[in-house]
């Protein structure tokens, strides 16, 4: 994937610390720091689809859409690129026996790298899904989100818990 | 045959397609104008068209958004043959002007089929997303590609049909698994 932009990652990168030093170094940290942060987003939803069939589905589509490297170029007005960003996408999926959580980390590395306060190992938490057993065809979603970069991709993975739309999230999109 | 790749090859191509879909206005020198006009049409020359390698075998159904005056989609299909290294030959651009077309590939030969989905816009930045899968066409079965961009989310599907028997779904190939079957 390849993105031209100006100052979008530097927004993402506030969008995702809400503009504090303080970064969540967990997913967990990330669940409780998001309701106070600037872009901060939290969804609750609920499928008429088993738990082990969103688990299974998640399993399958985390690792084909989700392990991304995105390319951000900064091009001044002549349209030369000036700098380049290179960010990893990391999905992770714990799965317990009636609760999953699903997240993401994005790594950004290269000049254009405008780093707000300390990144985990594995890049900045980015988004955070919860799949919770609620019946024998329900299954809860608690989405934890920036509206600002992870719009895409909590669409996505709703699509996938419903199981009607397999594709993938475009991450260059907000 | 040209050798992936470069971002001169890339660059070439998005100066055709501008070139082919904006036109140039004469509003400059007329010396400057032939000169970028010759420029122009022998980078243009160079845009490898597919031709087709056996007869058609593979059906191509692309979906994307419309877009608007304001910010255009557009969409290519690269055809990339390899070799059992994993060396990757381009063997050409199709023509996308239909989002429904079939193209013919060798049976037997390892192809990267490569969708770029890209869009362009007076007030937004630009951006490319390009996905694609690794096939090789076995001798009497024909495929369908289904790729679709739509409101952010990609998608490609790909079906294989014996004549005769129902059709059924096969995983896309990344190209980093070549070599890995």
């Amino acid at each position: 994937m390849r993105v031209v932009v100006g100052l979008g990652l530097l927004f993402v990168l506030l969008a995702s610390g809400g503009c504090s030093m303080k970064q969540p170094q967990s997913a967990q940290e990330f669940r409780q720091m998001l309701p106070g942060s600037m872009f901060g987003k939290q969804e609750t939803v609920t499928v008429d689809r088993s738990y082990s069939k969103v688990i299974d589905t998640f399993r399958k589509r985390a690792g084909k859409c989700l392990n991304v490297v995105v390319q951000r170029d900064v091009v001044n007005r002549y349209g030369q690129v000036v700098n380049t960003t290179n960010i990893t996408y990391t999905p992770t999926l714990n799965v317990g026996k009636s609760r999953a959580e699903l997240y993401l980390q994005q790594l950004p590395e290269g000049s254009a790298t405008f780093v707000v306060g300390e990144m985990p190992e594995k890049g900045f938490y980015f988004f955070v899904a919860d799949a919770i057993h609620a019946g024998k065809n329900k299954t809860r979603l608690d989405l934890y989100y920036s509206s600002y970069g992870a719009d895409t991709l909590s669409r996505a993975v709703k699509n996938w818990a419903k199981g009607d739309n397999l594709g993938c999230p475009d991450l260059t999109q907000g | 045959m040209l050798v992936y790749d470069s971002k001169l090859w890339r660059h070439v191509n998005e100066m055709c397609r501008e070139f082919r879909v904006i036109g140039i206005k004469i509003m400059m020198n007329k010396t400057v104008l032939l000169l970028l006009l010759a420029g122009l049409l022998s980078a243009c020359a160079s845009t490898r068209v597919f031709k087709d390698q056996s007869p058609k075998n593979i059906e191509v159904i692309i979906e994307k958004d419309e877009g608007s005056v304001f910010n255009a989609k557009e969409a290519s299909v690269e055809v990339w043959k390899l070799e059992a290294d994993c060396k990757t030959t381009l063997l050409g651009e199709v023509d996308t002007e239909s989002s429904k077309f079939k193209i013919g590939l060798q049976p037997g030969q390892l192809a990267y089929i490569n969708f770029r989905f890209f869009s362009s816009g007076l007030f937004s930045s630009d951006n490319s997303m390009t996905y694609g899968s690794l096939i090789t066409p076995k001798k009497g079965y024909n495929y369908l590609f289904k790729a679709s961009y739509v409101e952010g989310i990609y998608n490609l599907e790909i079906f294989e049909k014996k004549a005769g028997r129902k059709s059924r779904q096969i995983e896309t190939r990344h190209y980093s698994e070549c070599g890995s079957s």
